[in-house]
């Protein structure tokens, strides 16, 4: 895949994680712990399926997009 | 009651110890104790906005961790700064800031001067004004998990007192050694408190990224 292409893909994967990663604040606040936990274990879940099934692909097969995700991230707190 | 004023069964006075109560005149302060004194003092020491922060965080479960990560910082804390700040410290703090926190971790590791104890309590809250304004949260909690994550993967060299005025520092023998044959529920449960921690601004991918890291390394791929 295109480096550019590879790298918006990621961009959006991190998105899709960041916004369900935002329901676990909302769900500490309004659910009960039990239903809190088991959204936890669900998010995780599926972010770490993003990461397993969409961004590892991308990072092991375009050289140099690991150290620059993880140089942008550790920089600016985002990949840009 | 009667036995814990050190009276045998049939009511005379014993030895006036009891097995089941600490002597706090002859027994040392535990670390934990330790580790309370200092953020007491570090929270006096910190802006009033950020002395709330702070004791809200010490006030819950996650002051159970930190107590915990101190004695990883601790463990750490003859590691040289720039290893220290990246092994068990993590971007959250500045580099500045990390520093402050070796400080305050070779006191904590060697607390032989009580006087040091208050030194320690004000590099502490030294070391969180780095988070930045409204960042003591994120940076607290990120050095914290990146401190639990280092010790329960076994990443933390270890200093073990062979004999009385000996320390050896023991390095883990593969780094890898402790995290092998985690199934991946247990890894990702084990990592999912990353997904929880305070942003250092919203939109911020650094939580993601930590979690991603932290399952890969328990996986060991």
């Amino acid at each position: 895949m295109d480096h550019k292409v590879a790298e918006h893909v990621c961009r959006v994967a991190f998105r899709c994680s960041r916004e369900l990663a935002e329901l676990l604040p909302f769900a500490a606040a309004f659910c009960e712990s039990r239903d809190h936990q088991a959204l936890l274990k669900a998010v995780a879940t599926v972010t770490d399926s993003i990461r397993t099934e969409i961004m590892d692909p991308l990072l092991d097969s375009n050289a140099g997009l690991r150290e620059q995700v993880d140089a942008s991230v550790e920089t600016y707190g985002v990949f840009i | 009651m009667w036995e814990d004023q050190g009276r045998q069964g049939h009511g005379w006075f014993g030895t006036g110890t009891s097995d089941t109560t600490p002597d706090p005149g002859v027994r040392p302060a535990t670390p934990d104790d330790l580790g309370r004194l200092i953020a007491q003092v570090a929270a006096q020491h910190l802006p009033r906005r950020d002395r709330h922060d702070f004791e809200e965080f010490t006030g819950q479960d996650s002051g159970k961790s930190l107590l915990e990560a101190m004695q990883v910082w601790a463990e750490a804390s003859h590691l040289p700064p720039a290893a220290f700040r990246k092994l068990v410290v993590g971007p959250g703090l500045t580099a500045e800031g990390a520093a402050s926190l070796q400080a305050m971790a070779r006191t904590l590791a060697d607390p032989s001067d009580p006087a040091a104890v208050a030194q320690a309590g004000i590099q502490l809250a030294s070391a969180l004004r780095t988070a930045g304004p409204n960042n003591l949260g994120y940076g607290l909690s990120y050095a914290q998990d990146t401190a639990l994550d280092a010790d329960a993967n076994g990443l933390v060299p270890e200093r073990v007192q062979v004999s009385p005025g000996t320390v050896e520092v023991r390095r883990p023998e593969t780094p890898t050694a402790s995290i092998g044959g985690q199934s991946k529920v247990e890894c990702i449960a084990s990592c999912s408190s990353y997904l929880e921690r305070p942003l250092p601004f919203p939109g911020s991918d650094r939580n993601t990224w930590s979690f991603h890291r932290c399952v890969s390394r328990c996986m060991g791929t």
